[in-house]
């Protein structure tokens, strides 16, 4: 019998403190690097999402929450900026572009973004992607609907599907708009960034949406307005959310966002995403070093667990030593008798936490993806996951070796005597 | 034909805080094939001296020479090999391993003894069908044979405990009050199985306890007493009992 095999067996008579042991390491594994792998995809996510915009322009408020509800359509906007504004900045000679949008509404959870064709010409994510169409068209009438790959996927739209979007972000029914049909006429590739959870209108169709409704009411039941009776009004949005801006040049940049402020009519801003990004991340860096201590800690805890059981097992185990060390057993057959132990326990606690985060990336991401509107790539596992792997491994060797060496120091002189 | 298993010469031995020799032995063999009682009291030296000639502690003074090997030259590693190898222990509580059932706990002893192993192979068969083969010898059924350990009466504990000293034919038994447990018709029982099994293996014997009820069935008896090792004659034997305080 190998000393393996006594190891195993030696850990299958604690069944219960092995499993809990296997456990505590595996929760500690699951903790380093899942956080990390989540920090590491948010930041992907949060960087991939867009490019090619050198401003974001809207109305005055923090940077961070124009940031975060314009490309990630997280949180809700509370102000808007004119039209005026929007063919202000469209006639300045420095814009090449601008693509306004128009936020507030969602489909069955979805985010729901009024935009110009500009959008589908311009907008860019991760290495100045456009965006493409998977089938379909773009749309060109205001009641057509182009859908993010995860909308068309999780809800199995098809193209000529009909929808109907809601009031704000609640799909109670009383806020779905359900005389306005929408039609789904285009499906956009899968982009791994919030476009892929978004429902595309145009402005005219945003604007559809709320033809009827007065002082933020929905219509009363005479009041309705049905799609062919919307197309008679002028559908025209006097105002948007907020706009994407490409400038001719990036020197001009900082010289344009400078002016944005000054114009006085309509109090709007401009912000530069990658800066507003290093805000965010500089900002949850703080918590991320706290969640590092956390996890760092339940590590320690997880080896205080194995050095507090070997420590255990090795009072209660004293006479099976000294059994092997009389059958010819030397004392370093003992020691490496429970760094086998604390290597074993190791290995498949890291193993389970790493099923763990398989079957977290796997069940628990898209949850995620759905309700905070974030893509999140949770790779698989890279080198610098098996390094930290590697590190827990080596650091319940080293913690094994400290009751390992107080048995070989005990077992050294002891003999027959000492077996009863 | 006999030959010298075990040469002792000026053994001196005591604990580091003791003023006093635990052992003081300034000659004393064991022939091979040989079944020897050795009898003292409790605190007489009896485990130490046993300690000493399986090389489990070491010695400052003295020469021991088991097999014609100076074991009290050897490192520690060769001392636990030679201990392997050569021995054959038989614990006062039988200590056998609980989580390891009965052929797992026999098979342990080839576990630290490639000689034990090559021994058995040699036969042709496998480690565990020797252990099944020494246990049907011993009585041991072989439903018990993939039993916990704790599952076995004491008897049958005893038996394991024989049968891993037997396995892999070491030359020398070592029973150490192996009978402390067992009532009078099992301690006379378990004599007889461990003198044939001894016979079959051509294992030499040496038997401790402070039972000296058994004596009477082995033909040469020492008693430790006063830090050294006396032969008793065979009349001494029947007639000389001296009380353990």
């Amino acid at each position: 019998m190998s000393l393996i095999q006594l190891a195993i067996k030696s850990l299958l008579s604690r069944r219960l403190v092995s499993i809990l042991l296997i456990l505590s390491i595996g929760l500690s594994t699951l903790l380093l690097i899942g956080i990390d792998k989540i920090k590491q995809s948010t930041r992907q996510s949060f960087t991939h999402s867009v490019s090619g915009t050198d401003l974001v322009v809207g109305p005055r408020m923090g940077d961070i929450q124009l940031l975060l509800y314009s490309v990630f359509r997280i949180g809700n906007p509370i102000a808007n900026m004119s039209w005026e504004s929007v063919e202000k900045i469209k006639n300045h000679s420095a814009v090449s572009w601008v693509i306004p949008i128009s936020l507030g509404d969602s489909h069955r959870g979805y985010p729901v973004l009024g935009t110009t064709k500009d959008y589908f010409k311009y907008f860019q994510y991760g290495k100045q992607r456009p965006l493409e169409l998977k089938t379909g068209t773009f749309f060109s009438e205001p009641f057509d609907a182009v859908i993010g790959s995860v909308v068309a996927t999780e809800k199995q739209y098809q193209i000529g599907d009909e929808i109907h979007l809601s009031h704000g972000t609640s799909s109670t029914k009383h806020a779905v708009h359900e005389h306005k049909h929408f039609k789904i006429v285009g499906i956009l590739n899968k982009t791994r960034t919030p476009v892929d959870n978004t429902v595309h209108i145009s402005l005219e169709g945003m604007e559809a949406l709320h033809i009827d409704w007065k002082n933020g009411r929905p219509p009363k039941k005479h009041e309705v307005m049905h799609n062919h009776d919307v197309l008679e009004h002028d559908l025209h949005s006097d105002e948007v959310t907020a706009c994407f801006v490409g400038l001719k040049t990036k020197m001009a940049i900082f010289s344009f966002q400078r002016e944005l402020t000054t114009w006085s009519e309509d109090p709007i801003f401009g912000i530069i995403p990658g800066i507003t990004l290093l805000k965010i991340w500089k900002m949850v860096g703080m918590v991320d070093q706290v969640l590092k201590i956390i996890t760092i800690l339940v590590l320690v805890v997880a080896l205080i667990g194995l050095l507090l059981s070997l420590f255990i097992s090795l009072n209660h185990r004293k006479r099976e030593l000294i059994i092997i060390r009389v059958l010819g057993g030397h004392p370093i057959h003992l020691w490496l008798l429970m760094i086998l132990e604390g290597f074993i326990l190791s290995i498949l606690g890291v193993l389970v936490g790493s099923a763990s985060l398989a079957i977290i990336q796997t069940w628990f991401v898209p949850f995620i993806e759905n309700k905070l509107g974030l893509v999140l790539t949770v790779n698989s596992l890279a080198i610098s996951d098996f390094r930290v792997m590697g590190l827990i491994i080596i650091a319940s060797v080293f913690i094994s070796s400290i009751p390992a060496g107080i048995a070989y120091k005990k077992t050294l002189s002891q003999g027959l005597g000492a077996t009863t | 034909m006999t030959t010298s298993l075990i040469n002792i010469s000026d053994l001196k031995f005591r604990y580091d805080r003791s003023d006093n020799w635990l052992l003081s032995i300034d000659n004393w063999s064991l022939l091979s094939n040989e079944h020897v009682f050795i009898e003292g009291c409790s605190g007489s030296g009896k485990s130490s001296f046993l300690n000493i000639i399986t090389g489990l502690i070491p010695i400052k003074d003295g020469h021991i020479s088991i097999l014609n090997e100076e074991i009290n030259k050897q490192s520690k590693i060769q001392s636990d090999r030679f201990r392997a190898n050569h021995f054959g222990i038989i614990f006062q509580m039988f200590n056998l391993i609980p989580y390891l059932n009965v052929i797992e706990n026999i098979v342990l002893a080839c576990s630290f003894s490639k000689r034990k192993k090559e021994r058995v192979l040699k036969k042709g068969i496998s480690l565990n069908d020797e252990a099944q083969r020494l246990c049907r010898e011993l009585d041991i059924d072989h439903s018990l044979f993939s039993k916990s350990i704790n599952e076995l009466s004491i008897g049958q504990q005893q038996r394991v405990a024989v049968a891993r000293a037997l396995i892999g034919e070491p030359e020398i038994i070592i029973a150490d009050e192996p009978t402390s447990a067992l009532d009078e018709r099992r301690k006379n029982q378990f004599l007889e199985l461990l003198f044939t099994e001894c016979e079959k293996v051509n294992s030499t014997l040496v038997f401790v306890s402070h039972d000296q009820t058994l004596k009477s069935q082995f033909k040469k008896v020492y008693s430790l007493s006063d830090s050294t090792l006396k032969l008793q004659s065979k009349s001494n034997q029947e007639t000389e009992i001296s009380p353990c305080p």
